[in-house]
C-alpha cells in the first residue's frame, strides 16, 4: 500500500526559486523546484516497512548569492516556509510536521559571526538556510492511519477536563460496559 | 419590573460548554436592568459528585428509573435551593433543557416549591415532553408546581415577563409566534457563566445561535414543526457577538445550535466572510466553530466553499447522513445523493473539517439491502474515520417516529401501525415513550422491518463500526436504553406478536 503525500509551501525567489529533494527513509524519490504559482509538491511513499520510517526535505539551493542585498538591505530572499501536508488527499494536523526538527547547513559566514547556532531546530517550518527536515517515528504504510487516529485521539485526551468521564467515552468505539450490554441485548433478541 | 431573578439549569446536559438558555435570559435582564444570577446545577452536581456518582445520577435523569437518586444528590439540590431562598429572589426561571432535564425539573420545583411561594417560570423544549397525558410544563402548571411555562422562542416573551406581564403568545395556553427577527435580541451574557468552569477541550467555547428552522422537511424530524420557517441572523451581527464574547470571555470555541446553519447559502458565506473580516480585523482571536450542517448538492457546495469554511475556524459539523442508502435518503426528504456524499467527505477530509454523522437505523422503508449499504459504507469511508473526518458517528435508537414530524402524520404514502397493540415502551416513568422514540410500529407496505429486526439491526451497526474502529457518541447510554426495551419486549411479547397483523402485512 502506498501513501501519496501532498505538501504545500510558502516559497520566495531570490535569483532562483527554492528546490527541494524529498527521501523516504534515505532513498530519494524526487526533486522538486517550488514556486508562487507550483507550490504544492506530490509524491508517493510505498517504502515505509520498518516499524519506524522518516520522510525527509532536504532544502538544497540556497547560497549566500540568493540573499540579494541593496544599500545594505536584504530586497530579495530566497526561502521556504512548509505550510501543510496532506496524505491521500487529506489535510494532516499540524503536530504531524510540528514535532519534528530542522537540521541547518548554515553557511560558512554564519557560523563565522554566530558559532554556536544550534544544530538542530525543532518546529522550524521558515527556512532561510539549506538544511534538512525530518518526519521521524512514522509507521509502515499498512499501519500509516490506524497509527494516525492514536496520535490524534491521545493528544486530544490528553488535554481534555472531564472529571465524569462522559466526554472521554465521546472519543472511543466500544466500553467493556458497551460490550456486555450488547451481549445482554443479543440474547435477549434470541427470545423476542 | 422584576427586580432579581434567579435562572436555573438543570441535569442532564452536555458540560463542554455553559449552558445556552440562561446566558440568552440573562443577556436581556442585563439589557433591560434586571438583576439576576445563574445556578447550573448540572455544573454542581459534576463538580461535587464522585464521577461514580455522577454517572448513576446520569442513568437515573437519562436511561432507567429502577434506582434511587442518591442522598448525595438531593443534598447538592437543597443546598442551592437554601440558597436561592436566602437571597430573596423574586422571579425564579428554570430551563429545561431537553426530556432528559423533566426528571430533575420535577424534583427541583417540588423541592423548592415546598418552602417558598416564589413566582416559577419554565420554558425549554423539554416542556414538550409527552407526560402523564400531557405536555411536561402543563403538568408543572397543572400540579402548582410552577406559575407559567414558556413555549416556543423565549426571547420576545421574556422581555414582558421581567415587566409582570404573563399575558403574551408562548405563555401557557396562549399559542407562541416564531421571532422574525434574530438580530433584534440583545447579545447572550456569559459573564455569570464563566465558561472556564466547564470541561471544555483546550479552549473554552460557549453556545450560540445563529439561525433557527430548517430549509429540508425531513419526514423524521420536528423541526419544521417547531420553527415553520428558517430565520437567521445576519453574518456581520453574529461575527460581531462572536468577537464581544471572546473580548469578555477568552472564548474561542463557538457551537452554534441551529438546526442548520448551511440553509441559506448566501448568508453562509455572509457568516463566514465576516468572521474571517473580524479576525482580520483582530490579531488573536482564531474563533473555531461547530453547528449542525446539511450536506447539499455537490455543485452548490463547490471546493471554495469549503475553503471558506476552513478559513473562517469550521472544525466540525454535526450532519444528519442519517443512512448510507440514497433510497433511504430520498424518502427521508434528504436532497445529497452517494457522489453528493462522496463530495462532502472528500472536501472536509482535504480542508480539515471534522464531522459527526447523526444516523437512523430502521426507517420505515429500509430493506435488507439497504441494511447491507449502512454496513459497507462502514468499511469504505473507514479512512475517513482514521483522519477524524468522520470524528464520531451516533448511531441512535431504532426507527424513530417522533411526535410532531411527518412520519407521525401518516401521510406519506405507507402503512404505519402498532406492532404489538397493547405493549407499553417506555424508559423514565411518566414519558410516553412511544411517541417520543416510537419503537412499536410496523409498515405493512415492509412487513420484514419488525422491532425486533430493527433492534437486531441496531446491534449489528453498533458491533461493526466498533470493530471498525469508529468512535460512538451517546454508544453506552443508548444501548441501555436498547436493552430496556428488548426487555420490555420481551415481557410484552409474552402473548406473541399480534401475528394477525403480521400474516395481513406479507399478504398486503
Amino acid at each position: 500500500m502506498a501513501i501519496e503525500f501532498e505538501i504545500t509551501f510558502n516559497a520566495t525567489k531570490g535569483i532562483n526559486w527554492p528546490c527541494v529533494l524529498v527521501l523516504s527513509n534515505d532513498k530519494p524519490l524526487g526533486s522538486y523546484t517550488v514556486t508562487d504559482e507550483k507550490s504544492t509538491i506530490v509524491f508517493e511513499v510505498n517504502n515505509f516497512e520498518n516499524l519506524s520510517n522518516n520522510l525527509a526535505i532536504v532544502y538544497f539551493n540556497k547560497n549566500e548569492s540568493e540573499t540579494i542585498v541593496k544599500n545594505g538591505k536584504i530586497v530579495q530572499d530566497q526561502s521556504l516556509e512548509l505550510v501543510k501536508i496532506r496524505a491521500d488527499g487529506i489535510l494532516l494536523e499540524s503536530w504531524f510536521w510540528t514535532d519534528n526538527y530542522y537540521y541547518p547547513d548554515y553557511f560558512e559566514g554564519y557560523l563565522k559571526n554566530v558559532s554556536d547556532a544550534p544544530k538542530k531546530i525543532m518546529s522550524q517550518l521558515h527556512w532561510h538556510f539549506p538544511g534538512k527536515f525530518v518526519i521521524t517515528e512514522l509507521p509502515d504504510c499498512n499501519n500509516f492511519w490506524q497509527w494516525y487516529k492514536k496520535q490524534r485521539t491521545d493528544r486530544v485526551l490528553a488535554e481534555l477536563i472531564d472529571p465524569t468521564g462522559q466526554i472521554k467515552n465521546n472519543y472511543n468505539s466500544i466500553t467493556d460496559e458497551d460490550r456486555l450490554l450488547l451481549a445482554e441485548l443479543k440474547e435477549i433478541l434470541l427470545y423476542v | 419590573m422584576f427586580k432579581k431573578v434567579a435562572l436555573v439549569t438543570l441535569p442532564s446536559q452536555e458540560l463542554e460548554r455553559p449552558p445556552a438558555a440562561p446566558a440568552v435570559l440573562g443577556g436581556i435582564c442585563r439589557d433591560l436592568g434586571v438583576d439576576y444570577d445563574v445556578f447550573d446545577i448540572n455544573l454542581q452536581l459534576a463538580r461535587n459528585l464522585t464521577q461514580t456518582d455522577f454517572n448513576e445520577a446520569s442513568d437515573y435523569w437519562r436511561t432507567t428509573h429502577d434506582r434511587p437518586l442518591s442522598n448525595q444528590v438531593l443534598k447538592e439540590f437543597n443546598r442551592t435551593i437554601e440558597h436561592i431562598i436566602s437571597q430573596n429572589y423574586d422571579l425564579i426561571g428554570i430551563s429545561v433543557f431537553s426530556r432528559f432535564s423533566t426528571r430533575a425539573a420535577k424534583l427541583f420545583c417540588e423541592l423548592i416549591r415546598s418552602k417558598t411561594n416564589i413566582i416559577i417560570v419554565a420554558g425549554g423544549q423539554g416542556c414538550t415532553t409527552p407526560w402523564s397525558d400531557m405536555k411536561f410544563g402543563d403538568w408543572l402548571l397543572h400540579k402548582k408546581l410552577i406559575n407559567h411555562v414558556a413555549w416556543g422562542d423565549s426571547e420576545e416573551l421574556w422581555k414582558h415577563w421581567l415587566t409582570g406581564n404573563f399575558s403574551v403568545a408562548g405563555t401557557d395556553s396562549i399559542p407562541p409566534i416564531q421571532l422574525t427577527n434574530l438580530d433584534n435580541i440583545p447579545p447572550a451574557d456569559f459573564t455569570k457563566l464563566n465558561p472556564w468552569n466547564y470541561f471544555y477541550n483546550q479552549v473554552p467555547g460557549i453556545y450560540l445561535t445563529a439561525s433557527r428552522g430548517c430549509v429540508r422537511k425531513c419526514t423524521f424530524c420536528d423541526v419544521p414543526n417547531r420553527w415553520p420557517k428558517y430565520r437567521y441572523r445576519s453574518g456581520a451581527s453574529m461575527a460581531n457577538e462572536m468577537f464581544l464574547h471572546y473580548k469578555q470571555t477568552g472564548v474561542q470555541i463557538f457551537q452554534f445550535t441551529d438546526s442548520v446553519i448551511n440553509g441559506n447559502l448566501r448568508e453562509f458565506r455572509s457568516l463566514n466572510e465576516n468572521i474571517i473580516r473580524v479576525k482580520e480585523e483582530n490579531k488573536g482571536f482564531n474563533p473555531r466553530w461547530l453547528s449542525q450542517f446539511n450536506i447539499r448538492k455537490a455543485k452548490d457546495m463547490p471546493e471554495e466553499m469549503y475553503e471558506l469554511m476552513a478559513e473562517s475556524g469550521g472544525k466540525m459539523l454535526i450532519v444528519g447522513v442519517e443512512h448510507a442508502s440514497w433510497d433511504v435518503r430520498k424518502h427521508m426528504g434528504k436532497e445529497f445523493n452517494d457522489e453528493d456524499l462522496d463530495h462532502h467527505i472528500r472536501m472536509c477530509a482535504r480542508h480539515g473539517i471534522q464531522n459527526v454523522f447523526l444516523m437512523f437505523i430502521g426507517y420505515p422503508t429500509e430493506t435488507a439491502e439497504d441494511h447491507k449499504k449502512q454496513l459497507e459504507f462502514l468499511d469504505y469511508y473507514q479512512k475517513y474515520m482514521y483522519s477524524g473526518t468522520i470524528a464520531m458517528i451516533r448511531w441512535g435508537y431504532t426507527g424513530s417516529i417522533d411526535r410532531g414530524s411527518l412520519l407521525e402524520s401518516k401521510n406519506l404514502g405507507f402503512d404505519l401501525v402498532p406492532e404489538f397493540p397493547n405493549l407499553k415502551l417506555e424508559h423514565l416513568e411518566d414519558q410516553e415513550e412511544d411517541w417520543i422514540y416510537g419503537r412499536n410500529w410496523i409498515n405493512l407496505d415492509n412487513p420484514n422491518l419488525t422491532l425486533r429486526e430493527r433492534l437486531i439491526r441496531r446491534v449489528q451497526v453498533h458491533e461493526h463500526s466498533a470493530k471498525l474502529g469508529y468512535p460512538i457518541t451517546k454508544g453506552t447510554e443508548e444501548l441501555k436504553i436498547l436493552k430496556i426495551i428488548a426487555e420490555q419486549l420481551l415481557a410484552g411479547n409474552k402473548e406473541k406478536p399480534n401475528r394477525s397483523l403480521l400474516i395481513s402485512a406479507e399478504e398486503h
